[in-house]
Formats: structure tokens, C-alpha cells, sequence
């Protein structure tokens, strides 16, 4: 199985690796139940402090469905980090025809999702989302990943509007005005 | 519920309004390349960030065009990424003229990302 043959790391942007952080792996024909249990016994002791769901390729939208049923499940506050990690896998194909093998290079992404009881300061606000019993504030994520403040166009310096021409007669025709078009058939 | 004597029709997700930055909805039918296409397109003439969302299954391709772009331009392109459960609307239709037309809710879960260049390689 291509899971078991990628062994990849954690990595999360602003925390130290930990050896002792339980790491829930998710298979593509993993029961949710079980899984859910074992997490709930685990994360029932109140010496954890942090766990981590992974899955690999077709087993990303599990691991998303598994945090929110937890999440959902769970009374206190959890705060989230997500994050992906890709390896790049080639395949041989021997084809029997031609007797060649044909190599094919696949993309395999593995989706992390770390949930921690303590809240996570050293992390950016906006990698960090922040659950009160099943409910998510997308709308604050929004509003912290915003760059509006940050974009280049407000950097950019607005071009100042030239003063309006101002004529010493205000009675004068305006001599740029349209001249009036005389049609052919007028001509005479 | 039993749903044997019922059509089941289901209505569209409502979709989120964004005030910036492109949006790309992932679907079924969505092709990777072009998927990545399109954000590259995006993040290289018209806005500061692409937004994607996925829902159900599409988490997968989701993954999948993350890991791709982050294989491709993981030195220059920084990821958020959001999880959040959806609730979906299905209108459950009688076969038989006497009973009420009735509505059940389900959940699915969702993922939303965000890309946009690190603040090193901004253009200024």
C-alpha cells in the first residue's frame, strides 16, 4: 500500500515536533466509529493536550468529516491548525504489448489536522481556527486572512485629478466643444 | 428516515460572498490542470489571493491541487486552510397525493483554502 511505504513527518508552522503527540491515521476504508471512539478515550485523559488526524490521497475528505463529527462531539473549546504535505511518487507500468515500461508521475498530497485543547499562540491567526462546541466562525477567518490592508493597490499612490480649466470669461463659448455636424444632403 | 416513498430533490449549497480575491468553486467535474491553471492565471495578473472550495468528495481534488501547487510553487505560495461542516437541504416529495411535502437536513463537511504569495515575493 502506498501509505504504508510514505512515512512523512508532522510539520506545523509555529510548534516544536513532539514525539508523544498520538497521530490517528486514516485509511480510505477506515470506520469512522472506531476511530471516533479511540479518539474520544484518548482525548478524554486529561493529560493529552493535542492530537493529530492524517490521511493520504483518497482518504483527505475522511479525515475532514472525522475532525468535524469530533469537534461537534467534543464540549470545550479546540483550537485547529490544518496543513499539507505532498510527496511525489513514480509509478512503472510494464506494459506486456511493447514489453516497455511507461513511468507516471503522481502527486500524493497527506492532510494534517491538529487539535489542541491549549490554545496555540505562537501560530498565525490565520492558520488557526477555533471551535465552540461544533461551531466555527468562518466569517472572523475571513476578516484575519484578509488583505485588503495589506494588498497592492492601496499601496499604490492615487494619481491626483488635474484642476478644472478655468477661463477668464465665463460667458465664452467653450472652444473644444463639439461642432455641430452639417449633413451631406445641407451642403448646398 | 425512510425514504422509499419519497422523491428526494436537493437544493444547491448557498455560496459564501467573498469581498476579494478571486473564488473557485471545486466540483465533480473540475479538472485538475485547469483548476491550477485558473489560480496561476489569477495570482499572476488580477488578485492577491484564490480562494477555493470544496465540498464532500472534492476534498480529495482540493488536496490534490494543493499538493500540486505546493510541488510546483511551495517556495514562493503560502496555504490557510479551513475546515467547516456544511448543512444540506433536501425536499423529501410524496408519491401520494395526501401526505405533506417534508425537508431533512444533512451534514457534510468542507474545506476551504486560501493561496497567495508569501510577503517576500510580492511585487512592490
Amino acid at each position: 500500500m502506498e501509505d504504508d511505504l510514505i512515512n512523512e513527518e508532522w510539520t506545523f508552522p509555529g510548534i516544536n515536533y513532539d514525539k508523544n503527540i498520538k497521530i490517528v491515521n486514516v485509511k480510505e476504508n477506515s470506520k469512522s466509529n472506531n476511530l471516533l471512539e479511540f479518539m474520544k478515550s484518548i482525548f478524554n485523559d486529561e493529560t493529552t493536550r493535542k492530537i493529530i488526524i492524517k490521511g493520504s490521497d483518497r482518504a483527505c475528505h475522511k479525515v475532514v468529516s472525522i475532525s468535524e463529527l469530533f469537534k461537534r462531539t467534543c464540549d470545550k473549546v479546540i483550537y485547529q491548525i490544518n496543513n499539507i504535505t505532498s510527496v511525489l511518487e513514480n509509478t512503472d507500468n510494464v506494459n506486456s504489448e511493447n514489453c516497455k515500461k511507461i513511468w507516471k508521475r503522481k502527486t500524493v498530497p497527506t492532510l494534517w489536522i491538529l487539535l489542541s485543547k491549549d490554545e496555540l499562540e505562537q501560530c498565525s491567526l490565520r492558520k488557526i481556527q477555533k471551535t465552540v462546541k461544533g461551531n466555527t466562525d468562518f466569517e472572523n477567518w475571513i476578516m484575519h486572512t484578509s488583505f485588503v490592508k495589506n494588498s497592492i493597490e492601496n499601496n499604490k499612490q492615487k494619481k491626483k485629478l488635474k484642476r478644472p480649466i478655468q477661463r477668464e470669461d465665463p460667458d465664452q463659448v467653450n472652444p473644444w466643444a463639439r461642432k455641430k455636424k452639417i449633413k451631406t444632403s445641407e451642403k448646398k | 428516515m425512510d425514504i422509499d416513498n419519497y422523491d428526494v430533490y436537493r437544493r444547491e449549497t448557498p455560496k459564501v460572498s467573498i469581498p476579494e480575491g478571486k473564488i473557485i468553486y471545486i466540483n465533480g467535474k473540475s479538472n485538475l490542470m485547469y483548476l491550477i491553471d485558473r489560480c496561476m492565471k489569477a495570482l499572476e495578473r488580477t488578485s492577491d489571493s484564490v480562494t477555493f472550495f470544496a465540498l464532500g468528495a472534492q476534498i480529495n481534488k482540493g488536496c490534490l491541487v494543493l499538493g500540486e501547487l505546493q510541488q510546483r510553487y511551495g517556495f514562493t505560495l503560502d496555504f490557510d486552510i479551513f475546515t467547516k461542516t456544511e448543512t444540506m437541504i433536501d425536499d423529501l416529495i410524496p408519491y401520494v397525493d395526501d401526505e405533506d411535502i417534508k425537508t431533512r437536513e444533512r451534514f457534510k463537511s468542507a474545506m476551504i483554502f486560501r493561496v497567495y504569495r508569501k510577503e517576500n515575493f510580492l511585487n512592490k
